[in-house]
């Protein structure tokens, strides 16, 4: 497979009335991405598209950062449980007497 | 005095080098032109003679791509045997003072004038001038080749710069390549004001 060949850059650095001279060249390396060379002839008008992430993008797959916040939320909520029963002991049972002492049931 | 319409020689008032970069400028009253009707005068008012033809331009801006860089000149116009690239900067940022222009350049600008330039050169395959109109200034840019080859050699380590997975912008490479160029050997910080003929011609 032949590789794509390099873009040829002339840029003036002089103009007169009749027209650009003092030619200065350069290289560009061929597009690795989808943009087509010869856009102006085609005029588009959108601007170029936004970056894909998933196709370069090195950090872990979305399903594993969703994963892992999950992971975390549950530990916090044990260790919160653990911390309630530890300092103020299991709930008791919600009866008739416990209402009435709460000032719920007069 | 330059005879000029004769020898083909534009009008330009002043130059000064900036960053390896040739700068010629020529200044004009805002307010006159806005009476010419002609969009050349009022686009390009060094030009006496001649008439660049419009090929894209104003509404909408032509996106133009070369390789992995692309841009969005404000008009690309035909001249002669080439094209000329043209970049606006009405801000007042960019109104210069004919004294002083040289301490007022900006180098940004200046550098994504001549991205533009290479972008569109690139697409046309054809030669191509930088060009930038400012507020009451038309400024035309001949950058070296340590310049170009700068800016050209550096579109990929910019893509990573900016973490690009597509291509880049004139402006997002002109960003990127200031600071180079201010380190290369053989460029220079932006010196006085010089008249025309203290300037040895390239």
């Amino acid at each position: 497979m032949n590789a794509p060949s390099m873009i040829e850059v002339q840029i003036a650095t002089t103009v007169s009335e009749d027209g650009v001279g003092g030619i200065c060249w350069v290289l560009l390396d061929p597009s690795e991405v989808a943009l087509p060379a010869g856009a102006v002839q085609q005029a588009p008008t959108d601007p170029p598209a936004a970056p894909d992430v998933d196709a370069a993008d090195p950090r872990p797959a979305r399903w594993v950062y969703h994963l892992l916040r999950a992971l975390v939320l549950a530990a916090a909520l044990a260790a919160a449980w653990w911390t309630a029963s530890g300092s103020a002991g299991p709930p008791a049972p919600v009866t008739k007497g416990t209402l009435a002492r709460s000032g719920v049931l007069r | 005095m330059t005879a000029l319409g004769t020898d083909g020689t534009l009008g330009w008032h002043d130059q000064t080098r900036l960053l390896g970069v040739l700068v010629h400028a020529y200044f004009f009253e805002p307010e006159e032109l806005r009476t010419r009707d002609d969009s050349v005068e009022w686009q390009l008012p060094v030009f006496r003679r001649a008439r660049p033809r419009l090929l894209a331009g104003d509404d909408p801006r032509p996106m133009v791509a070369a390789g992995d860089l692309w841009a969005l000149p404000d008009a690309v116009l035909e001249h002669g045997n080439g094209l000329l690239s043209l970049t606006y900067r009405n801000t007042a940022r960019w109104w210069l003072h004919r004294e002083r222009w040289p301490g007022q350049l900006r180098v940004d600008g200046m550098l994504q004038a001549i991205a533009d330039a290479m972008a569109v050169a690139g697409a046309r395959q054809r030669p191509c001038a930088a060009l930038l109109r400012a507020g009451n200034a038309l400024l035309q840019f001949a950058p070296s080749p340590q310049v170009l080859e700068c800016l050209a050699s550096n579109i990929g380590a910019a893509r990573r710069h900016w973490n690009a997975s597509q291509a880049i912008s004139a402006s997002q490479l002109a960003s990127f390549c200031e600071p180079l160029l201010r380190t290369l050997p053989g460029i220079r910080a932006p010196e006085a004001p010089a008249a025309l003929s203290a300037v040895p011609s390239d």
